[in-house]
């Protein structure tokens, strides 16, 4: 594990918070800032952290761990699994270009450039994440 | 001196001298329990807010003082300079809140688990109970030399008055309250450790963990110190001649158990005052009165506390009110075994 790994959440999101947990966590798998085998803070641990209900923590670990990720074990701690990315079917590709123009849409109205948003994508289609 | 204006030196001046520092000894994210930007106990207005509160303190201090020499006034005016202040802190507080910075909503934690423990790990937590316990084996092998009946408290003229007798609770009732009360201070040091957050932001997280371990140095200290002074306490009787123990011989290791506190004190005082200390990020509503912490939905047990310096329990917590249960139950004990 990289030492800054952090997690952040923003409670006046319109995302919910087990949500914001969930995709920053596995931004960080992908990225490979969290490597197989290490340990995450328990629930407990990171919901009193956050100042969040244990829940709402218990929900993201355990989403994470229906995809693979995680392994969570009752009074063992959360641990990174070596995972093996599944093969994309056309409905995965689908629904990424479907949230990828929603996203573009958004940053264009917002008057990002088109040739900062290629930019981007470039960076993270190389996995500079 | 009369004993009534004894207590007005010993207890007013002093109570007037804490009440008059407490507001600085604050967080800098904080101002009379209201959490505020960093700079704003620099700001002119401030310093207005606190300038009416001591002078609200030292006003109350002066009748105080001065109705010391009545002794049939001296308990009242200890009661209105102690809630005469605390009405004077909850207005300030209620001036101070139009400038609150907002509640914290974006929030961070470090993923790392580094392990955490009590300063000297487990062996000098239950190293206490072993000078406890050596101090009742003694006691129990010098059974014959303990009087029959010996002072276990003085008055203000210094002459005992009160006394206990020699039997299990009257030998080793100190013992017992000093054993759950180590306990109960154990059970803190592990609900600071588990149930305290590491910190809003991941930020402020290195200034947490240096506050958590000056304050789990004081606590290990109090426990250390506490076993001393309880186990010497018990031998008291042993040092009885002739039916009378002085009280100057009780007195000077309480001075000195209380030196080696304030000793350990400083420390957690001046990390407080530090001026990068943050906001705890705890809601303002949920400070009742500006220091009972309630807040269900905070999962936290115990947190950093607003005004003064050390924790607090979350009321709002089940969990808490068990952690209060362990304090209670010392402190029900003394009145019956002391």
């Amino acid at each position: 594990m990289k030492p800054d790994a952090q997690i952040r959440i923003d409670l006046d999101s319109a995302t919910p918070v087990n949500r914001q947990i969930v995709d920053h966590l596995r931004t960080l798998l992908v990225a490979g800032a969290l490597a197989p085998g290490d340990v995450l803070p328990s629930v407990r641990r990171l919901a009193i952290d956050l100042g969040i209900h244990f829940n709402t923590v218990a929900d993201a670990y355990r989403m994470l761990a229906d995809e693979g990720w995680l392994e969570v074990r009752h009074g063992q701690g959360v641990r990174v699994l070596a995972r093996k990315a599944p093969a994309a079917d056309a409905e995965t590709l689908s629904a990424f270009q479907r949230r990828l123009r929603q996203l573009v849409a958004e940053v264009r109205a917002q008057g990002l450039p088109a040739r900062s948003i290629a930019r981007e994508l470039a960076a993270l289609a190389k996995g500079e994440l | 001196m009369s004993a009534a204006v004894l207590i007005a030196l010993i207890v007013v001046v002093p109570v007037a001298v804490i009440l008059n520092w407490a507001p600085i000894s604050r967080r800098h994210g904080a101002w009379f329990g209201i959490s505020v930007t960093p700079d704003f106990a620099e700001s002119a207005q401030a310093r207005r807010f606190l300038f009416g509160y001591r002078v609200v303190v030292w006003a109350l201090t002066l009748i105080a003082l001065a109705a010391s020499f009545d002794a049939a006034l001296m308990a009242g005016a200890v009661l209105l300079q102690t809630f005469g202040a605390m009405a004077a802190f909850l207005y300030t507080r209620r001036l101070v809140r139009p400038y609150a910075a907002g509640p914290m909503t974006v929030r961070s934690a470090s993923l790392l688990t580094s392990p955490e423990g009590l300063p000297g790990g487990w062996s000098a937590a239950l190293a206490p109970f072993g000078i406890l316990a050596a101090t009742a084996l003694y006691l129990r092998a010098n059974w014959v030399g303990i009087p029959a009946r010996f002072p276990v408290h003085w008055g203000f003229s210094g002459e005992p008055d009160r006394w206990a007798a020699r039997d299990w609770h009257g030998v080793y009732g100190v013992l017992i309250i000093a054993a759950l009360l180590t306990v109960a201070l154990l059970v803190t040091g592990e609900a600071i450790l588990r149930g305290s957050p590491r910190g809003p932001s991941v930020e402020t997280a290195a200034w947490t963990a240096r506050f958590r371990r000056a304050n789990l140095r004081l606590l290990m200290v109090t426990i250390w110190a506490m076993a001393g002074l309880f186990g010497f306490l018990s031998l008291s009787p042993l040092l009885v001649r002739n039916g009378e123990l002085s009280m100057t011989r009780v007195l000077a290791p309480v001075a000195a158990f209380l030196a080696l506190i304030l000793l350990f004190v400083w420390p957690v005082i001046r990390i407080c005052q530090e001026p990068g200390s943050p906001s705890d990020g705890t809601p303002d509503d949920c400070w009742k009165l500006g220091q009972i912490y309630y807040n269900p939905s905070d999962p936290a047990i115990i947190v950093a506390k607003r005004f003064g310096f050390g924790y607090t329990l979350n009321f709002g917590n089940r969990v808490s009110w068990a952690l209060a249960g362990v304090f209670l139950i010392p402190v029900v004990l003394a009145f019956w075994l002391v």
